[in-house]
C-alpha cells in the first residue's frame, strides 16, 4: 500500500492510493468559542443544498452539543472505540490511523450507521458533561462544561469515502480540492458511508445513491465563501485556501490560523485523513477532552487564543471572520484595522480591532429632550 | 475403383477420431455445460412460476465469497444457484433459483439493502484461457455484459416506487420546491417537472438507479474490469423475481440477437461463457460484496440439437479437415491405382 505523509500526525501513512494534491485546497476554521448552535447554518444548508425528497434526513451541515450530542448517533464515539487505544509522541500520532486499522478487504476501519442513528438530530443538546453540586462556581476550565461542534465535510486531503468507493465514483478537484461523488456513477453501495468517519456521505432514501456537502462549489468558484459561513451570524467561520505547514502561506487568513498562530486544529487527526476543517478549541473545556478531539496542539491553541487582546494579527484575522462574503485570499493589519483582499488584491473587507465608541449626550438641544436608556 | 469405394466410411471414420482426439473438442466436453434447452413455442420470459420449467434440466452452480478485491465478502450466505434456460430459436430465457431465508425488496433506508442476481456473459467468443482472465468484472479491452435483477425494482414495479412514505408511515413534511399536488405527496407523479427533479439529484442527471419510474427490475450494464459497470443506454432485458417460502425465483430473458454491439449476441456458431452471482441484502451484502460463480459453458440447443462452436483441427473446422484429409487420400489412392494399371498396360 502506497505511504502518503500526513502532517496533522507527523509522519507517513498508509493510503490506498498516491499522493496527489491539487493546485489548491478549499479550508475553513470555525470558532468554537463563539458559537451558540443557532443551526442558522445548518438552515442555510439544508435550504440550499438538501431540500429534496430523500434528503429529510440530511444535514451536510451540523451542530451538535458535546460531550453528548452526535449527529448520526455515536459518529465519533463508536469509531473511536473500534480504533481502540490512540497514543501521542512528541506530536506524532503513534497509534493506528483508520487505514492502518483497516479488516483486510477493506480500506478503512468504520461502521454503517443504523437507520435508527439519523433519526435524532439535537440528541444531547446542550446537556453538560455531569451534574452541577451545591456552591459550585465556576472556573477556567469549567468543571461543568459543554460545547457546539460545527460540522460539515472535512474535504480531507486522504478522504476515507475516496478510498473506499470501489467505483471511483468520488473524486477531489483538482482546482480547489473539494471532494465530490459523481452522482451519474454512483450505484449506492454506501462503502462511503461506511469509511467516512465523520458520516457525512449519506444516503439519499429515494435516489437510492449517495449524497454529501459540496462545500457550495458554485460560490466557490465566484470567489464567494459558503452558505454555512456566510450565514453565521455568531462570525465564527472563515474559508479559505490550506496548505501543508511546508508551503503555508501566513498572509492567507486560514493558513495564518492553522499554520502560523496554531490556534486552528484538526478534528480527530488521529483518523488518518488530513483534514481540512479547522477548529479552534473551546477554551473552558477541560484539556484531556480536547486533546482526544484535536490532538497534540491544544494547550498551545488554547493559550494563544487566550492571549488574543495582545496579538493585533490574530484579533485582526478573527475579526474578519463573517465580516464579507468574498473569499479572503490575503490579509493585512495596520493602524487599528484588519483588512481582507481578494485574489485581484482588491479590498474588500475592513475591520477596526476595536470598535469606536460614541459617547451620546443625554440632552438633545435640537428636541429639548433629555434621553435615558430606560423607558 | 469400387473397391476403394468400400473403404471411404472406414477412413471418415479414422479421420472423425483423429479429430475428437484433438484438442479443441476434447477441452470442451471436459466443461460443465449450461444448456440452453430448445422449446418450440411460448417461453416464459417473465414467470419464474410457470410449469414450463418444471421439466428444464438443472445445472448446479456453487457461488463463494468474492475476495478479489476490496471490498470482500468475509462469510457466504448462499452456497449454490440452481441454473436453468430456454429458448425458442428468438428468445431465450434464464431461471435462477438460491435459498434466502429473508426476502429484502427495500433499498430505502440508509441501512436496507436488496437481494440481487446477476449473470455475467463474455461478450467476444474467447477460448477458455481468455476467459478465465476477465471472470471478474471483465477487463480492459474485454467486455462482459452482466443483467443484473434487483429486488427494490421488482417491488416497485409490483407494488408501486417505495416513497419514503412507505418505509416511514408516519412521515409528513409539508412542502418541497416545485411539487405539485398534496403533502405527503408521492414520486414521480408529484416531483415530475424539471425544477423538482433538480432536487433529485440523481434522478436530473440520469442515473438509471434513481429513476422512480420503473420500466424493467433488470439492469442491463456492460463492464470492462473492477468499478468499471456501467448501464447501457440501451435497455432491452425482462425479468421478474418472486420470493416464495424461503427461495427467490428469479428470470432474465432477451431476443437472442439484438442490435446493440455491448450485449452478448447468442448466436448458433459458438459456445458461451456464462457466471452467476447473488446478494443478500440482510447480510448488507451489495456492490462487491457477493457470492459469484466461475465461469460455466453454455450451449444453445436448436430444433436439430445442440449448436455450438465447430471443433478445429490444426487450426481448420473439423468440417474442412475432414475434406481435406479424404480428397488427400482419394487422390493417394486414385494415383496407385492410376500408376498400377498404367504398369500393368
Amino acid at each position: 500500500m502506497p505511504k502518503v505523509y500526513n502532517w496533522q500526525i507527523g509522519r507517513e501513512m498508509n493510503y490506498p492510493y498516491e499522493a496527489a494534491y491539487p493546485e489548491k485546497q478549499f479550508g475553513a476554521v470555525f470558532d468554537i468559542n463563539k458559537c451558540i448552535a443557532c443551526q442558522t447554518c445548518t438552515l442555510a444548508c439544508k435550504n440550499a443544498w438538501t431540500s429534496g425528497r430523500g434528503q429529510e434526513h440530511m444535514f451536510w451541515n451540523n451542530v451538535e452539543t458535546k460531550p453528548y450530542g452526535s449527529y448520526p448517533l455515536g459518529w465519533d464515539v463508536r469509531l473511536l472505540e473500534q480504533l481502540g487505544g490512540q497514543s501521542w509522541s512528541n506530536g506524532v500520532y503513534t497509534g493506528k490511523t483508520i487505514f492502518e486499522a483497516a479488516p483486510p478487504g477493506r480500506a478503512a476501519l468504520g461502521f454503517l450507521p443504523e437507520d435508527e442513528d439519523w433519526a435524532h438530530p439535537n440528541h444531547g443538546e446542550d446537556e453538560v458533561a455531569g451534574t452541577i453540586d451545591r456552591g459550585a462556581y465556576f472556573t477556567l476550565p469549567h468543571p461543568v462544561w459543554m460545547f457546539y461542534l460545527q460540522r460539515i465535510c472535512n474535504h480531507c486531503s486522504y478522504p476515507a469515502c475516496l478510498a473506499s468507493c470501489p467505483r471511483k465514483a468520488i473524486y477531489k478537484r483538482e482546482e480547489d480540492g473539494i471532494v465530490l461523488i459523481d452522482e451519474t456513477r454512483c450505484r449506492g453501495y454506501r462503502e462511503c458511508a461506511r469509511a467516512c468517519p465523520f458520516k457525512k456521505a449519506l444516503y439519499n432514501t429515494v435516489t437510492r445513491v449517495s449524497e454529501k456537502c459540496i462545500a457550495c462549489y458554485p460560490l466557490v468558484e465566484q470567489g464567494r465563501q459558503t452558505y454555512c459561513t456566510l450565514s453565521c451570524i455568531g462570525r465564527i467561520r472563515i474559508n479559505g485556501w490550506v496548505h501543508f505547514p511546508d508551503k503555508a502561506v501566513l498572509d492567507s487568513p486560514v493558513d495564518f490560523l492553522v499554520h502560523g498562530r496554531k490556534v486552528a486544529l484538526p478534528l480527530y487527526p488521529q483518523f488518518g485523513l488530513n483534514v481540512n476543517i479547522y477548529y479552534i478549541p473551546p477554551i473552558h473545556v477541560p484539556q484531556e477532552f480536547l486533546l482526544q478531539m484535536f490532538g497534540p496542539g491544544v494547550p498551545n491553541a488554547v493559550d494563544t487564543y487566550k492571549r488574543v487582546k495582545d496579538d493585533p494579527e490574530l484579533l485582526g484575522v478573527l475579526l474578519l471572520m463573517g465580516a464579507t462574503d468574498k473569499w479572503i485570499e490575503k490579509f493585512r493589519v495596520k493602524e487599528g484595522f484588519a483588512y481582507g483582499y481578494d485574489a485581484k488584491g482588491d479590498e474588500i473587507a475592513k475591520v477596526p480591532l476595536k470598535e469606536p465608541i460614541y459617547i451620546r449626550p443625554d440632552f438633545n438641544a435640537a428636541t429639548g429632550a433629555f434621553l435615558h436608556n430606560t423607558p | 475403383m469400387t473397391r476403394f469405394f468400400k473403404h471411404i466410411p472406414l477412413l471418415a471414420i479414422l479421420a472423425l477420431a483423429f479429430a475428437l482426439s484433438s484438442n479443441g473438442l476434447a477441452l470442451a466436453q471436459a466443461q460443465p455445460q449450461l444448456i440452453s434447452v430448445y422449446n418450440d413455442g411460448e417461453l416464459p420470459l417473465t414467470d419464474p412460476k410457470s410449469p414450463a420449467w418444471d421439466s428444464v434440466p438443472v445445472y448446479a452452480a456453487s457461488v463463494t465469497p468474492q475476495s478479489a478485491i476490496a471490498p470482500t465478502l468475509f462469510a457466504a450466505t448462499v452456497s449454490s444457484v440452481e441454473v436453468q434456460s430456454l429458448n425458442n430459436g428468438e428468445d431465450i430465457v434464464f431461471r435462477l433459483v438460491w435459498e434466502d431465508a429473508s426476502q429484502d425488496s427495500h433499498a430505502t433506508k440508509p441501512d436496507e439493502f436488496r437481494d440481487a442476481a446477476a449473470l455475467q456473459f463474455s461478450v467476444d467468443d474467447l477460448d477458455a484461457e481468455q476467459t478465465q482472465k476477465i471472470l471478474c468484472m471483465g477487463a480492459a479491452g474485454q467486455l462482459v455484459n452482466l443483467w443484473h435483477w434487483k429486488a427494490d425494482w421488482q417491488w416497485d414495479i409490483d407494488n408501486g416506487f417505495r416513497d419514503v412514505v412507505d418505509a416511514y408511515p408516519n412521515f409528513w413534511l409539508d412542502h418541497y420546491p416545485f411539487v405539485v399536488g398534496e403533502p405527503p405527496f408521492r414520486l414521480p407523479t408529484d416531483f415530475n417537472s424539471e425544477e423538482a427533479r433538480a432536487y433529485l439529484v440523481g434522478w436530473s442527471v440520469g442515473n438509471p438507479l434513481s429513476n422512480p419510474a420503473r420500466v424493467t427490475p433488470v439492469e442491463d450494464l456492460s463492464s470492462m474490469g473492477f468499478g468499471t459497470v456501467t448501464s447501457q443506454a440501451d435497455q432491452g432485458l425482462l425479468g421478474r423475481g418472486v420470493w416464495e417460502d424461503g427461495k427467490w425465483y428469479v428470470v432474465f430473458s432477451r431476443p437472442l440477437v439484438s442490435a446493440d454491439e455491448n450485449d452478448v449476441q447468442f448466436t448458433l456458431d459458438r459456445a458461451f461463457s456464462i457466471a452467476f452471482a447473488v446478494w443478500d441484502g440482510s447480510d448488507q451484502q451489495v456492490g462487491a460484496r457477493k457470492q459469484l460463480s466461475t465461469w460455466t459453458t453454455m450451449l444453445l440447443e436448436t430444433e436439430k440439437g445442440i449448436a455450438g462452436p465447430t471443433p478445429k483441427v490444426l487450426g481448420m473446422p473439423i468440417g474442412t479437415f475432414i475434406t481435406i484429409a479424404v480428397v488427400i487420400v482419394l487422390v493417394v489412392v486414385g494415383a496407385f491405382f492410376f500408376m498400377r494399371r498404367r504398369k500393368i498396360a
